[in-house]
Parts: structure tokens; sequence; C-alpha cells
């Protein structure tokens, strides 16, 4: 909320078209947001159209076409087993893309969940904290490896492993959001009104809390491609041969010295998702939090708002 | 101990000897004290009053309407609305007689759901206890809207298209969507503008008028509740130290706190004669209130016994009591 | 007046720039202040009087904001200091208490360190010097045992006590002139009464003039001499404090004083309204800025911006028909106009 629309009031019509104009050029004003939106866009348009995209398979093999070099036949060079590198760093954006998208979803639905209901239940506070605290305690790359050495080498338990990580950031984020929420008079309100634990926490509290969540779910977003891609590079993600960008950087890792495009191209993939992701997390926190941004201006000194 | 003198009809509302005290814990968890915030508060609202409550900051007039409301739990007394204890009663049977009762904030800002357009926040009341359909429900919601004189074009807006006056209107609207017969106001109007204000107690005045609700009207402002109240009670640090109808508590103050409280008051007008009954210090904390009458240690007119003995409620003159050893008769 | 002012803000035009264009918050006010008098700035909230406070001692100072007109200081216009000049005036020459004591003291640093700060700053006294000068400014604000006081920190004390040490910190350079922005609406109605006293007690024994800002006609009626009152960034009456009350001109002014309930008079009549809210600084209507919400507005009204008008005996008003507006209900409702 504008600081300033607090105690003013014109035509509602007229501030409700100006709150969106603002909104709008604030958007277009920011350039990391910007630019962030656009590699983003690029990824999601590369990810989505990767069977098209080439003419060869992920998994094709062509023994005559070993470690050939970029050219117009292999944009991105062949690998040790003649495979298209090009076509294998797709697919592996393809699946980095999947993974951090269905953990942020899994941790921040989870994590919003135990986070609100920390908030509201001393009881189970004590205990979710609790687990949380035992979470974080161990190295996430750590943890990671080791619930896959449990589960078992499967995409679908790389997700698992990731969203587990994440989840106890979410719900101290969404918990301590939520302890401010749960105080506001609307609340209270509610309970007046003799509203059920349910309505207040599902209905009222959640939406509410939200908040914080959205600038953070980009840079769990970002952190689990990358720890997806550790995983993998380390053996202990996405299995061979299905590709994915860590383990690509891994085959790539044996023959460096004589075939750097094994390397460098799912590499630059990787910094690229992760650099749209952190631009554009950083333009949504300038433009959903101006006070934060301008605050890094450091010029204020009074309260411009006259009480 | 009678408070039972004016008893022609039943009251709406009958409060006795409501004690709430919040226990202090130590770093340890261990309890090493109580703030006795209300300490043995005793009164009757009628049906279509309005019943006053003043007092400084901390003198547990809030606690004492949130404890009616039971949104905190007493430590003990009764509270008996219509002749049913209050206090006595499971979860289920308090959310239906909560109904009844209602309560209007003080921050107008924080009163309504943000994301909840006023509509909605309106007739979600209705939602809860289950009244009616939903072009039922929206049809009373446009009614309260168009009482508390917005358009039916407000439905839809969100809470921060209004300003501040506007929005404890829709407070207002929002606690009257059960038909309450009692509303606790607490500190409706502080957060207001001069100019808004009386807009608010207006539409608090006509809605009462309209529909015969009683108001416990908590305010630290005395000008807004002699204007608004039949009867006033006046607290310090936890106890009513009086309570009379209005005009005769504005027209002779009993209990030196009144005094001294109706004194503090600015007149606006440059050419009115003050007479101060300045008080010395500051309120004391409620952690170890004075022994005695809580009031001595500010007292003027403290006498030896105000130190040490509690002083009793006596009744004074028709409807009046005051709890004061200048009165003991 | 014969003597010259202390203070005199002629046309003061403040501009803050925002994200959708610029907000003239204060546009054209002029006041002035003599040694030893109270001026009192009254309005609601957004009308301008806590930016023109602050813009005196240029407190907004940074590049979105812009001033214009003049703020003379004894003959020295402010605006025009450099901000190393700037700076020997604030707390100094003119000083300031705020509404809220307790996020204007420092939480960590004792009370008497915090008088002590500008006591050094400004005349340079020692550390021993300081703290003596400190006790001694404790007790001239009635605050009781100032020996143990003064190593208190704020959180230890009431809010009554702070507001205290506020004044005693705003008095510690005897300041000629001392700007009071609501300094009781935080406060209790009895601890309201004792600073309102202890401030009027400065005043009588500094010869100090005091900028009183507050939205409360009851504080204005008891301890100002004179009255400005502001609406939407602008002086809207300036009068004798007695004058206004009694002979108030503005419709703005007269439905103020109306639609507030009183501790006297009669207790059972309709309050007024002012209809409608206070429009946005961004959507400032044309001509009179108070005409959209006045009863009596007619088309000169809307469209031409009626001057402050100064009468003989120094009453001004900013309204093309000053008067129009009946002080009790009676005289409306027998409808004097139309």
């Amino acid at each position: 909320m504008a600081a300033h629309s607090e105690t003013v009031t014109a035509p509602t019509a007229l501030r409700r078209r100006e709150r969106r104009q603002l909104a709008v050029s604030r958007f277009l004003a920011n350039r990391l947001l910007t630019f962030g939106a656009v590699i983003l866009l690029v990824v999601v348009l590369l990810a989505a159209i990767a069977p098209v995209a080439t003419p060869y398979g992920p998994l094709q093999i062509d023994p005559v076409n070993r470690l050939k070099g970029p050219s117009w036949q292999h944009l991105f060079g062949t690998d040790n087993f003649g495979r298209d590198v090009f076509t294998r760093a797709v697919y592996g954006l393809r699946i980095s893309v999947a993974v951090g998208f269905a953990v942020t979803a899994i941790a921040s639905l989870i994590g919003m969940i135990v986070g609100l209901l920390s908030a509201c239940y001393s009881v189970l506070d004590a205990i979710f904290m609790r687990i949380c605290d035992g979470l974080f305690a161990f190295p996430s790359i750590l943890l990671a490896i080791s619930i896959m050495a449990a589960l078992g080498p499967h995409p679908g338990n790389v997700v698992i492993a990731l969203s587990i990580i994440f989840i106890p950031s979410v719900a101290r984020i969404i918990r301590s959001k939520a302890l401010v929420v749960r105080e506001l008079t609307y609340i209270e309100a509610l309970h007046a009104q003799g509203a059920s634990s349910w309505r207040i926490i599902w209905i009222h509290m959640a939406p509410n809390a939200l908040s914080p969540l959205i600038i953070q779910s980009t840079y769990i977003f970002a952190v689990s491609i990358l720890t997806e891609a550790s995983l993998s590079f380390l053996g202990a993600g996405i299995p061979s041969p299905s590709p994915s960008l860590g383990n690509m950087l891994y085959d790539g890792k044996a023959v460096i010295y004589n075939a750097w495009w094994m390397t460098v191209f799912p590499g630059s993939f990787l910094l690229l998702v992760v650099l749209g992701l952190n631009l554009f997390g950083d333009g949504l926190r300038d433009v959903l939090d101006p006070r934060a941004s301008r605050m890094k201006g450091g010029r204020r000194r009074g309260n411009k708002t006259s009480p | 101990m009678n408070s039972e003198f004016s008893v022609k009809t039943q009251p709406l509302l009958q409060v006795k000897e409501l004690h709430k005290h919040f226990p202090v814990k130590s770093s340890l968890g261990l309890t090493t004290g109580h703030v006795k915030a209300v300490n043995g508060v005793s009164f009757d609202i009628e049906t279509g009053q309005t019943f006053g409550l003043v007092g400084e900051s901390g003198c547990g007039k809030s606690t004492l309407g949130r404890t009616i409301l039971r949104l905190i739990e007493p430590t003990s007394g009764e509270a008996a609305y219509e002749g049913t204890n209050l206090f006595a009663l499971d979860r289920r049977e308090l959310r239906s007689y909560r109904q009844n009762m209602q309560m209007v904030f003080q921050d107008p800002y924080t009163s309504l759901d943000p994301r909840k357009r006023v509509g909605y926040s309106i007739e979600e009341p209705l939602l809860i206890h289950k009244k009616g359909n939903k072009r039922e429900r929206t049809e009373i919601a446009m009614a309260l809207l168009r009482k508390v004189g917005f358009s039916e074009e407000h439905y839809d807006r969100f809470p921060h298209e209004f300003s501040g006056g506007q929005r404890q209107r829709l407070g207002i609207a929002k606690a009257l969507a059960l038909g309450p017969k009692l509303l606790i106001c607490d500190e409706p109007v502080s957060a207001l503008d001069v100019s808004i204000q009386s807009q608010v107690i207006n539409l608090l005045e006509e809605v009462q008028e309209e529909l015969g609700i009683a108001y416990l009207f908590i305010a630290h402002d005395l000008s807004v509740v002699r204007h608004i109240a039949d009867r006033i009670g006046v607290m310090y640090l936890g106890e009513m130290v009086e309570q009379a109808p209005t005009e005769a508590l504005f027209a002779h103050p009993l209990h030196p706190y009144t005094k001294s409280l109706l004194s503090a008051v600015p007149v606006p007008d440059p050419r009115a004669k003050r007479q101060r009954v300045m008080l010395s210090g500051e309120i004391p904390s409620p952690l170890k209130p004075p022994s005695g009458c809580v009031f001595h240690t500010r007292c003027p007119y403290a006498m030896e016994a105000c130190r040490h003995t509690v002083p009793e409620r006596q009744l004074v003159g028709p409807n009046r009591e005051v709890k004061c050893h200048l009165y003991h008769q | 007046m014969a003597t010259k002012p202390l203070l005199e803000v002629k046309d003061l035009k403040v501009s803050l720039a925002t994200e959708t264009g610029t907000v003239v918050a204060v546009d054209g006010v002029t006041f002035h202040v003599h040694a030893g008098e109270t001026l009192g700035i009254v309005g609601e909230s957004g009308c301008g009087k806590s930016v023109t406070a602050e813009s005196i001692l240029r407190l907004f100072d940074q590049e979105d904001v812009t001033y214009s007109g003049q703020v003379l200081y004894e003959g020295t216009d402010l605006l025009q200091l450099s901000d190393r000049q700037m700076e020997s005036i604030r707390g100094n020459e003119i000083s300031m208490i705020f509404q809220d004591p307790m996020s204007s003291l420092n939480p960590v640093q004792t009370i008497g360190k915090q008088i002590a700060e500008s006591l050094k700053l400004h005349r340079g006294l020692s550390g021993k010097q300081a703290r003596r000068a400190a006790v001694e400014l404790l007790r001239l604000t009635g605050i009781p045992s100032p020996e143990q006081r003064v190593d208190e920190h704020p959180h230890e004390i009431s809010g009554g006590m702070r507001q205290r040490v506020m004044i005693a910190i705003a008095l510690a350079c005897k300041p000629k002139l001392m700007i009071a922005d609501e300094p009781t609406t935080a406060l209790d109605v009895t601890i309201q009464a004792q600073i309102l006293e202890l401030i009027g007690h400065l005043q009588a024994e500094t010869g100090m003039g005091v900028i009183m800002i507050t939205h409360d006609l009851g504080v204005v009626a008891e301890i100002c001499a004179r009255v400005a009152v502001m609406y939407l960034g602008q002086v809207v009456e300036e009068a004798g404090v007695d004058d206004l009350f009694y002979r108030p001109q503005h419709p703005y002014t007269i439905g103020l004083m109306r639609s507030i309930p009183r501790i006297d008079g009669e207790r059972n009549r309709k309050l007024h309204v002012i209809e409608g809210t206070v429009p946005s600084l961004r959507h400032v209507p044309a001509g009179c800025r108070f005409a959209p919400r006045c009863k009596y507005a007619d088309e000169r009204c809307l469209h031409r911006e009626p001057p402050l008008n100064r009468t003989a005996d120094g009453h001004a008003v900013r309204c093309w028909y000053p008067g129009i507006a009946p002080v009790e209900e009676e005289a409306h409702e027998l409808g004097i106009f139309g």
C-alpha cells in the first residue's frame, strides 16, 4: 500500500486507474525485472519447444561423429557417444526447469501449511520448529545426497529430496509473517464474530501471510536448479543416460581439454537460468516493496505523510 | 455489596465482580506475579442504552470490553447476558451467543482484511453463522452499506480504497450484520480526524435510535463519551472508582480522580475559567498497585485510611456509586 | 505590532516529488511568531501543518523536496542558509518536540547523555558540566529525583516523563523558538494537562516563541495567543484566539468547531458534519480548496481561488464570503442562504 494514499481520498475510480498505471510503469521502469523476465521467457520457450527444436533425440547415439566440435550440423558439437550436445542441453534445461518448478510448488505449499499451523498452535509450533532446526543443521547438499541414497536415483526422488530441504525455510518465513498477521484487528474481529479457526487460518491469514513468499520462491527456484545440477554432477541426481545439466557437466569433465563444448554450453545454460531467476527476484522485490529500494538510497530523514 | 438497587427490569448485560489477572512470567517461565488489569468491576447495561467507560491508558477498560466478549478469558466473575452467564458457556454455545454481541475496533486501518472485498467482509458474519443463501446475504450487505452511507457500487471495492473514517463506517456495518443487541465500541473514533469523528458518532447514534442497540462505549475522550453515553463508569488501575448517569457525573463528580480527569480536559473556549485539580505524579505500575485505595498515591485528599484500607463501593444518590473513603457513611 | 517578529514565514511553498508527479504539500503559507508568543497551527491529517513546521527547520532537505518563499528567522532567510549554518540553528536557536517521544529518543543511551549531547555540541560544555546542566534541565521540566533519572534509559520511564525529557532536550540550548508538533496527542488527559502547563510555564520564564501544532481545538484555546487554521496546504483563517473562537469567519473553521462534542455546553445536540472527505493533494480542487465541501459555495468559489484577506484587526480569512456560515445551528435552520 502506497503510504501517500493512506490519508487521501479522491474519486475512487480515478485512483484505481492511477494505481494500475503506477504498477505498470514501475514494472517497466525496473530494468532488473524486465531483463530477468526476458531471460526466463527464452529459457521457458527453449524448454517447451525442445522436441521440435532439433532433428536429434537426446539419447540418439552416432558413434561415427563422436566428440565433434560445434558445426552447422551440431550447433553445440557432439559428446563422447556422438549425441548432439544442443539437444541434450535443451532437454537438460527442460528437466531442470521442471524439477525447479515442482520443488518450488511443493515446498511452498507444505511450508505454508506448516508455517501457518505453527503460528496458530503453540504445541505444533514446538514440534515443527524443532524438526526445522534439525533440518537446518545439515548442509543442504549433504542432506540431499543422503535422502537420495535412501530413496534411490529417480527424477521424482530428486524433487522429494529438494522439497524436504526447502520446506523449513518457507515455513520460517510464513510463520514469522503469520505471527504478525495474527495480531491484527481483523483477525480479532473474526474471533468476535465466532469464526472457526479453519476459516481464520485458511481464508484470512493465508492470503495475507503469503506476500514474502512470492519473492522467496524465485530464489528457491534458482537454488533448487543449482542443487539438482550439483546432485546430478555428483551422480546422486538424475541418473544417466537421461540428460540433465548436472550429469552433462560430469560427462564433460573427463574430456574438458579435448572437447570444451561439452562443459561450456550446459554450463552457460545453467548460468543463464539462474541469472534470470535472480534478476527477476531482485526486480520483483524492488517493485513489490519500494520502501526497501528507497532505503538503499538512504535519503529519508523525516516522515513525509504528516500525521 | 448490592448492585441490584435499580432492578426494575432485567438489564441486557449484567457484569458482576469481574476480575482479569494476567500472570507475569519470569524468563524461566515461572509466574512471579499478576497484573490486575480488571479487578472486581460490576456494572449493568440496559437495553438500548449507552454505557460509557472512561479512563486513562492502562486502566483496563479495553481488557474489560474484550473479556465480556471472551476474546480474553476472565479470571473470575460473571457477565450475564439476558440472564445467561457468558463465562459458563461452552465453545458452541458461545459461538451462537456471539451473534448478539459484536465489537467495533479502534484502528480502522487493520480492522478489515486487506485482501477481501468489503462486501465479502460485511457478509462474512452471516456466512459464519450460516444465515441465508448467497443472494440474501448480498442483499443484507447492500442494505448495510446504504445504512452506513455508501452506495451499492462500493460492494466490490477493497479496503485500501477507503479513508479511515469510511473504513470505520464499514467496520460498523460489519458489526451490525448479525443484528446484535450489544455493540462493544473500543475507542471507535479516537484514530479519526475531528470532522470525521462527528460523522461516525452521528452514525452510531442513528443506528441506536433505529435498531435499539445497546453500546458499551470505551473511550479516553471525555467530551465524546459525555455526548454519547447515558451512563458512565470511570476506571482507574483496573477498578471502577465511580459510576453515575452522565449528567450527574459531569455536574457533580464525586471521586477525586473523576474530578481531576474532568478538569484536565481542555475546553475549546479561550474565555473558559479553569479550575484544575492537578494530579501529581503518574499512574503507578499495575504490577505493584498501591495498597489500600489504588488512587491514594496521587489523591489530593488522601487520608490515613486510604493508605491501608480498600474502600467499599458506596451507593450515593440515585443510580450512582463511588469507591472512596470520603463518602463512607 | 511594533516589534519585529521572531519568525516570519512568507508565502512558503513545499513541493515533494513522488513517483506520480509533484505534490504541493504546503502552498503559500504565511504567518509570524513574536518572542514570548504562542502560535497555534490547527488542522486535520494531510493539511500540511507538520510539513510546514518541519520545513522551518528544513528537516526534509533532500533532492525530492523543493521550497520556495521565505522563512525569516530574526531577519535571516533560513531557506538560503548552507547545510552547515542550518545545523547551528537546529536545536540551538530553534528546537522541536514531536508527537512520539519514544521514537525520538535513542533507546540504548541514557537520558542524561542525550540531553548532554546537544549541550556539548552547541555550547562546548565539558562532560561534567553537561551532566550537571542535564540534571538541572530535568529538574526544570518537573521530573522527580533528576539525579537518578539522568542515568536511566528511555524505556524505564513513562510516556509523560519521556515527553518531559524531550522538552528538556529541546530547552537545553535555550532556544528562542520551540516548535511543538502534537506534543500531547499520545498522552493521557491528566498528563496532557501537566505538559501543557509546563510548556506555558517555561515560556513565561524564558520568553521563547512557541509554535503549537495540534488538531485539538481545546489545546489551542488553552495555551495559544494566535491561531492559524490550515486546510489542504493553505492557511484558511488566522486570528487572535479569542477572535477566532468567538468570531470565526471561514466556513471550515466554523464547521470544525461545531463538529466536536464539547465537555461544556449542550449535550444532546446533534453534531455538525462537514460532508465529504479531505481531497488528495494530487487532486486539489480549482478555485477555493474548501468549495467542494462547503454548503455555501457558489460559482465564484468553484472557479476562483480567494486570497488571504487581512482586516484591520489582524483577522485573516481565505474566503469569498467570510462569515457566511452560521456559528449556531439555529441560524442555519432559518436558512440565511437561499
